[in-house]
């Protein structure tokens, strides 16, 4: 009996469900943790305490906002499309489950070795895009559909920078595999691709930026302008899930940001997760530094970013990697 | 069927993942909506707009420039593609494949030129309220 | 069998049930919006069948332009229309419904029907599955013997941007 249990624990099957088990509990104590860290920075930038009520410090500040929320009514709003109202939240976070499987936080632990991790991991992020759809049209809500427009035509936009600066690293590298990817970055701090490739990484972090819908491109839950965009019906934990996902989006870019520009789990005295975390985080703590720093821009400011600066430069940036890497090769 | 399904990809029990992930979400939810308070007053269901009772369909039509853009983004999201197909490929293909590249990319930025020139990424708003006059003004 | 063959067996019968009650749902649901989840749900159960073939690159593609990106294409083109929600006027009177169904039923079956014979009669022998084909390969192809075509890709992309632009941009301007 025992034995035959060891045997099961071998199988690649049982890999992967302990695999995801440690994901999703990592995903569910990230979102509480940024919930916190966020609220905190963004106190310290404006110069005021920041949630200080609940337990030292208030620390436990988001557990009794996880309370409160599961706590709270799920209304269906009249007209709404019921099906599709209660799906959206679902489908909006499941994807980004799948893109932690790629991730290599250390040498001995990534949830699946494959050879198109960095595909697979930018496939899925795609689909957030329809959650917004559904969510914004199912609301029945006008500020929900339009957030819902102006959510999915930027994310669509800076979609395409992201692929193209990507495939630019994925070329110097010579392969799609995240683990390769780190690998190649192992020379020393010099040999990061953020030294080597650092058009690229600006180009990443502001393409990100504008696909986790933060601030200063959140135009589509510009709160002055449409209450909250696609989640304004939402309540309790529907918008609970929303919450969750988007904070999850958040460490996914960053996560890969670390893969690709930072690299991965390298460091010197540490052990690699380790590392990987607080490169990861530190990402995260810029993102949110940028929030209370830049002002909010207009949707065809936006749009112009994406189309005649970051595309082109992009492309640009690409032609010339393949240049370069063809010249010293 | 007889088809034999495969044992060794590594890629398919992502279905299984997916499968498990979206049954915790519903789980999730499914407590919290019996967990949660239930009440019903006379305005609980209705559709949020700022406190105004609601006019209208909410199911407003979109401009076609949203339009455009989702079909901008299918095009270039093509390209992209098979830019990833040469990208792992590159190493081996020498400088033919460059130039082969360098002109799919050329053709690329022709095209974002052209969109450029035409004004299709133009979303300035004076520009739109122009044309809508001019509509006015013929009919 | 294994228990990863039989686990093989429920994905290839999950990615099954995925197609054809996605398929379902975009015919029969009348709210335009439903049909767009069914056609999703069905891309994905195509893309499942693609990674159960081993062709994970595929699979990873149909996911990112198809249910990515086409179905944001679909969901404006939807919300173009004058109703969305699908209360249109295309229900006839019941007997010209009930003939309409029954000819979409008929050619909907003729394929399958056909296809089942051929199945049936000539059950083709199981095919031991290819490894997986490396992407490299598949870049070697497309910028070698397919070099011309290659090129072509990105001619017609350029053609369909231009008509997109006249129809939608050309057109508004000139009324």
């Amino acid at each position: 009996m025992m034995s035959q249990l060891l045997s099961y624990l071998s199988l690649p099957l049982v890999h992967l469900i302990l695999s995801l088990v440690v994901i999703l509990a990592f995903l569910g104590v990230n979102g509480i943790v940024l919930i916190y860290v966020e609220r905190k920075v963004a106190g310290f930038i404006q110069r005021r305490p920041g949630p200080y009520e609940v337990g030292p410090w208030g620390l436990l500040q988001p557990l009794a906002d996880a309370l409160k929320l599961l706590s709270k009514q799920l209304v269906t709003p009249m007209g709404a499309d019921k099906i599709l109202f209660w799906a959206a939240p679902i489908l909006s976070f499941a994807p980004v489950v799948i893109c932690f499987m790629p991730m290599p936080v250390s040498p001995m632990f990534t949830g699946m070795e494959m050879n198109l991790g960095l595909i697979l991991i930018l496939a899925f992020t795609s689909l957030n895009v329809l959650a917004l759809c559904l969510a914004g049209w199912s609301s029945n809500n006008k500020y929900s559909l339009l957030g819902a427009a102006r959510a999915v035509s930027q994310s669509v936009a800076y979609e395409i920078p992201l692929l193209i600066t990507v495939l630019a690293i994925a070329f110097q590298t010579g392969s799609l595999n995240l683990s390769e990817i780190v690998a190649s970055q192992t020379k020393g701090i010099w040999s990061w691709n953020i030294f080597v490739q650092p058009i690229a990484f600006i180009i990443y972090i502001i393409a990100v930026t504008a696909e986790t819908n933060r601030a200063p491109f959140d135009l589509p839950e510009a709160e002055s302008e449409l209450t909250a965009g696609f989640h304004t019906e939402y309540a309790g934990m529907h918008f609970g899930l929303f919450f969750l996902a988007e904070y999850s989006y958040m460490i996914v870019v960053c996560a890969v940001a670390t893969v690709l520009f930072l690299g991965g789990w390298h460091g010197p005295f540490l052990s690699g997760p380790f590392w990987f975390i607080l490169k990861t985080y530190a990402l995260i703590l810029v993102l949110m530094w940028f929030r209370w720093t830049f002002p909010r821009v207009r949707f065809d400011q936006l749009l112009n970013i994406c189309w005649k600066w970051l595309i082109p430069l992009s492309l640009i940036n690409l032609v010339l990697t393949a240049l370069l890497v063809k010249i010293v090769r | 069927m007889t088809a034999q399904p495969p044992v060794d990809t590594p890629l398919w029990p992502l279905v299984l993942y997916c499968a498990i992930v979206m049954i915790l979400a519903a789980f999730i939810v499914i407590l919290s909506a019996f967990l949660g308070q239930r009440h019903r007053e006379r305005t609980t269901n209705e559709p949020y707009e700022s406190g105004i009772a609601p006019t209208g369909s909410a199911r407003i039509r979109f401009d076609i420039k949203f339009y455009l853009s989702a079909m901008f983004f299918v095009l270039f999201d093509l390209e992209a593609v098979f830019i990833f197909a040469w990208a792992d490929a590159a190493r081996p293909l020498g400088w033919t494949g460059y130039i082969e590249i360098l002109i799919f990319i050329a053709v690329l930025l022709l095209a974002l030129f052209y969109l450029w020139r035409v004004g299709a990424l133009d979303w300035r708003v004076e520009k739109h309220r122009r044309s809508k006059r001019q509509v006015t003004k013929v009919n | 069998m294994s228990m990863m063959e039989y686990l093989a067996y429920a994905a290839f019968g999950l990615y099954l049930f995925l197609i054809v009650a996605g398929g379902l749902a975009a015919v029969l649901s009348k709210n335009l919006i439903r049909s767009l989840v069914g056609l999703i749900m069905t891309l994905f159960g195509v893309a499942g069948m693609y990674f159960l073939m081993s062709a994970p690159f595929i699979a990873l593609m149909q996911i990112l332009i198809y249910v990515g990106a086409v179905s944001v294409l679909i969901f404006f083109a939807i919300m173009l229309t004058r109703a969305p929600g699908g209360e249109s006027g295309i229900e006839g009177s019941t007997p010209k419904a009930l003939k309409r169904g029954l000819l979409a039923l008929a050619t909907a079956l003729m394929p399958a029907v056909i296809l089942g014979a051929i199945i049936i009669r000539k059950t083709p022998e199981t095919l031991p599955l290819k490894p997986e084909t490396a992407l490299t390969v598949l870049g070697e192809f497309l910028t070698g013997p397919f070099a011309l075509s290659f090129e072509l890709i990105s001619v017609v992309l350029f053609v369909a941007m231009a008509g997109a632009v006249l129809l939608g941009f050309e057109r508004r301007k000139s009324e």
